[in-house]
């Protein structure tokens, strides 16, 4: 197990090492200049849906996945204004390509355009889910400002359903981000849209703080006129409905300043042109109110701006209402009816059927009762909408909790082997630490080995002469105490016998007796030389010397000459023993290697130089120089290296070897 | 007539007998003599032989090695000639042993300075009596090998003194210098200094013990 994550880690690491080179993948360079010419060609011209195909129809041959992706979402954005098919194939070939590259980036740019295809196509609820996706994934990847820009998108949807709660939650999140992020049209935006919607919360004092918070928003945006405008129009609408009419002109006055308004936005043109008239209708000024809210009428209706028709035949029903023109109020309210039908505006359609309901008091039940149903089934559509919302936002929290648990196991994963990593190397140390401790221990008992081997050696070498003169003395005392007595008694005897006796004249006798003297004195010197010869025999190191050539049998294959004029007994002992086994090595080497028949060993002692000089030399074949050399050269080496000795070999091939060695002594 | 009291110390009874023999042989030829005998194989016996008071001997023949008394005190013919000196004064010494090495008998002449020294590998009959014939005129009697010994000592005698002759044996039955002193008393720079002054008496180069040996062996110090 613990394997496998070792494993996993290191794999995961060479994948990541990996995947960039794979970009690098050339690409049929006349494939990417037709797409190249056929995405210019949209961008210039007209006739656009024949060129789009075409170039899907080339961006689909690329094999690289990774430009493909790139190429796709370029059509993609264009492909939004053109054939709704055309735009989900290109869409959901781009969001496969880019989910099988694992390109965040890019599965979150498709679901943006995919976002805002659905808005336009009316589908809140899956844009909403589409924006959520491209939130999701910004967020995760860290790129804020997409993600603001994603909240923000999601906080209109919410607003346009009502769901003013969540959209405040979200706009604050987007306030919060753009400050970050220093992106003050994104944070105008925010706040404005913030006012918008406590305005709708009915919370208007809110309202007019964000507005002016979004005015001040503005001070750091460029090409600032059309927002500011917009946002004293929505200041005027909040003090419209505090019934604080002044105040409300004021602000909409203000919208008047704007330099070429009509031109700029005609939308918003006609909308202060009428709440001004609107609101000097209701602080009791007539004067020109009905020709502003005509035009602002005439020019909604040039620009077939639906909403704003049934607002303005809304407001002209108004006014005809308090200078008590019914027909014209009620025709006027029955038009705004009929508009805001068409256009699904239920906003109006419910003031519409107030209205008409306060116009004509006869058929107010059955306006009444319209309206009530309206307004009730649009309660529950809107709380149908905000449930919707509530659990595709409920749902993303979900994966982002299972992506936030994916992240922490990722992470424990990661310290898990890191750990083991740590353990496992710290443990392979130890061990080469542990084995290198062995070894040198290894070497030091080596050494106390050879120490002991060599102090076995003269004691065994001790003892056998210790063993050789106690039997000589054994010998010698028992020769001279009692056969040279007994002899030497009885011989005197034989003698007195014969004095006794008076047969002095046999000389067979005298001789025999004379010979038993002989005897005797043969003996006693026997005796004398057993016992005097003790220092002969006891040369300690060079006795050991004497043994080990004769062990190795050297005299019997090479002619043999050993000059040792060292008194051993003033020596350290690990000189002698490293001495001792140098001279076995060389010896060996002698034997198996050089072919010599002449072998001379010196040692001798340099008193000027305080050192021993220590050589082997030979008549046999040599080697070369470069040879590497062998473990017996090597333990010579490291032995004379071990009594502070210097080494010189001095051989060339055919012309034998001499190993010098220079053992200094204190 | 005269009557010599003879004590005879040797640990092997024929031995004994043949200086009987000897007296015998010199009383049958000479009228004059005539000996009364005491004999010890042993130290003990020997000893209280010597010390005793209503004995007074005229010739005393004494083996070196003998087997020690029984306290300890005398392990030697050595020993007895040094309690002869002490009780016996009168009394002439004869030294009759088997020789073991010149250093032992250069030893036995200094310390005991006996009238006769025999080694008993030089005797016969005639010699055992010349010697014993001698030392009662109050001559000395030495046999060959001890008389040429001293001889050939004569010339570095005064120089070796008894300390030099220690090393000397010790160093011939293999002891190491450096192991001297333990044997000796004397301090490791004492015994090189000798051994120095020793190699420049028999002028010989200075390291080699070797030699040193051979030449001490040589003029009979060892």
């Amino acid at each position: 197990m613990k394997q496998w994550i070792f494993f996993l880690v290191v794999f995961t690491l060479i994948f990541c090492c990996k995947s960039p080179s794979e970009s690098t993948i050339k690409i049929n360079p006349q494939l990417r200049d037709s797409i190249l010419t056929y995405l210019k060609k949209f961008d210039n011209s007209t006739g656009k849906e024949k060129i789009i195909k075409k170039a899907f129809q080339f961006v689909q041959q690329i094999e690289n996945d990774s430009l493909q992706i790139k190429y796709l979402y370029a059509i993609d954005y264009r492909a939004l204004n053109s054939d709704s098919k055309l735009f989900l194939d290109v869409n959901g070939l781009g969001i496969e390509k880019a989910k099988k590259y694992k390109d965040t980036t890019f599965i979150a740019d498709f679901h943006w355009s995919l976002g805002d295809y659905q808005l336009r196509n009316n589908k809140t609820d899956k844009a909403y889910f589409s924006y959520n996706e491209a939130q999701f994934l910004y967020n995760l990847i860290g790129d804020y400002e997409n993600y603001a820009q994603m909240l923000y998108n999601q906080a209109l949807i919410q607003g346009q359903a009502k769901d003013f709660t969540g959209a405040e939650v979200n706009l604050i999140r987007v306030a919060e981000i753009s400050q970050q992020t220093q992106n003050y049209e994104l944070l105008y935006k925010a706040y404005n849209v913030l006012g918008i919607t406590n305005y709708n919360l009915k919370n208007f004092d809110v309202a007019i703080k964000y507005y002016n918070n979004a005015l001040q928003a503005l001070g750091k945006v460029e090409d600032s006129d059309l927002y500011r405008a917009a946002t004293f129009n929505n200041l005027g609408n909040v003090y419209e409905k505090l019934k604080d009419y002044d105040l409300a002109i004021k602000n909409y006055r203000k919208i008047f300043s704007t330099k070429n308004l009509y031109d700029k936005d005609p939308y918003l043109y006609a909308m202060a042109l009428d709440n001004l008239a609107y609101n000097r209708l209701e602080t009791g000024e007539l004067q020109n109110v009905l020709p502003d809210m005509q035009e602002a009428l005439a020019i909604r209706e040039k620009i077939q701006h639906l909403a704003g028709i049934s607002i303005s035949q809304l407001h002209i029903a108004d006014y005809y209402k308090s200078i008590g023109n019914t027909t014209q109020a009620i025709k006027f309210a029955e038009d705004a009816n009929t508009t805001a039908k068409n256009n699904n505006n239920n906003r109006d359609i419910l003031k519409s059927w107030q209205l008409l309901a306060d116009l004509q008091p006869e058929d107010s039940y059955a306006y009444t009762t319209s309206y009530i149903d309206l307004s009730d089934s649009l309660q529950t559509e809107e709380r149908k909408v905000r449930n919707k919302f509530e659990r595709i936002r409920f749902e993303t929290e979900e994966v982002m909790q299972r992506a936030e648990m994916l992240e922490e196991e990722r992470t424990i994963i990661f310290l898990i082997s890191s750990l083991i990593i740590i353990i496992g190397s710290s443990i392979f140390v130890f061990y080469i630490q542990r084995s290198k401790n062995r070894s040198l221990e290894l070497q030091r008992d080596q050494k106390i080995a050879d120490e002991k081997i060599y102090e076995l050696l003269l004691l065994q070498s001790a003892r056998k002469d210790e063993g050789k003169r106690e039997e000589r003395d054994r010998i010698a005392r028992e020769l001279h105490d009692n056969i040279l007595t007994e002899l030497y008694a009885n011989r005197m005897n034989l003698m007195f016998y014969k004095y006794k006796k008076g047969i002095k004249g046999d000389e067979k006798f005298g001789k025999l007796t004379d010979n038993l003297m002989d005897v005797e004195k043969q003996i006693r010197n026997l005796s004398h030389e057993l016992s005097n010869t003790y220092f002969d025999e006891h040369k300690e190191f060079g006795d050991l010397i004497q043994d080990l050539l004769h062990k190795l049998q050297l005299e019997r294959t090479h002619q043999l000459a050993v000059d040792d004029s060292v008194n051993w007994s003033q020596i350290a002992s690990n000189i002698k023993m490293h001495s001792y086994r140098i001279l076995q090595e060389t010896i060996m080497n002698i034997q198996k290697h050089a072919e010599a028949s002449f072998v001379f060993i010196k040692f001798s002692l340099n008193e000027e130089a305080n050192e021993i000089e220590f050589i082997v030399e030979d008549d046999g074949k040599g080697f070369k120089d470069n040879k590497k050399p062998g473990i017996g050269l090597k333990n010579i080496k490291s032995r004379v290296e071990d009594i502070n000795g210097k080494i010189c070999i001095d051989s060339k091939q055919g012309s034998g070897t001499k190993i010098s060695i220079f053992i200094p002594i204190k | 007539m005269a009557n010599y009291n003879v004590l005879l110390v040797d640990d092997h009874p024929m031995i004994i007998a043949g200086f009987v023999q000897a007296l015998d042989i010199i009383k049958e030829n000479n009228e004059k003599f005539d000996f009364s005998r005491d004999s010890a194989v042993d130290c003990t016996t020997a000893a209280e032989l010597i010390s005793d008071k209503k004995k007074k001997f005229d010739l005393i023949c004494l083996d070196l090695s003998l087997p020690g008394s029984k306290d300890g005190k005398y392990n030697s013919g050595e020993d007895l000639a040094k309690l002869a000196k002490k009780h016996q004064p009168k009394a002439k010494l004869l030294i009759c042993t088997m020789l073991e090495n010149n250093y032992k008998v250069l030893n036995v002449m200094r310390r005991i300075d006996p009238d006769g020294f025999l080694v008993k590998s030089d005797t016969n009959p005639d010699i055992l009596i010349s010697a014993i014939e001698n030392l009662l005129k109050g001559k000395t009697y030495q046999s060959s090998t001890v008389h040429q010994m001293l001889k050939k000592t004569i010339e570095f005698s005064h120089n070796i003194d008894e300390e030099d002759l220690k090393i000397l044996f010790y160093l011939s039955k293999g002891i190491l210098t450096k192991n001297l002193p333990e044997h000796l008393g004397l301090s490791l720079s004492a015994v090189e200094k000798r051994k120095k002054q020793m190699k420049q008496f028999f002028d010989i180069p200075n390291r080699n013990d070797k030699i040193l040996l051979e030449k001490a062996r040589e003029k009979g110090f060892l």
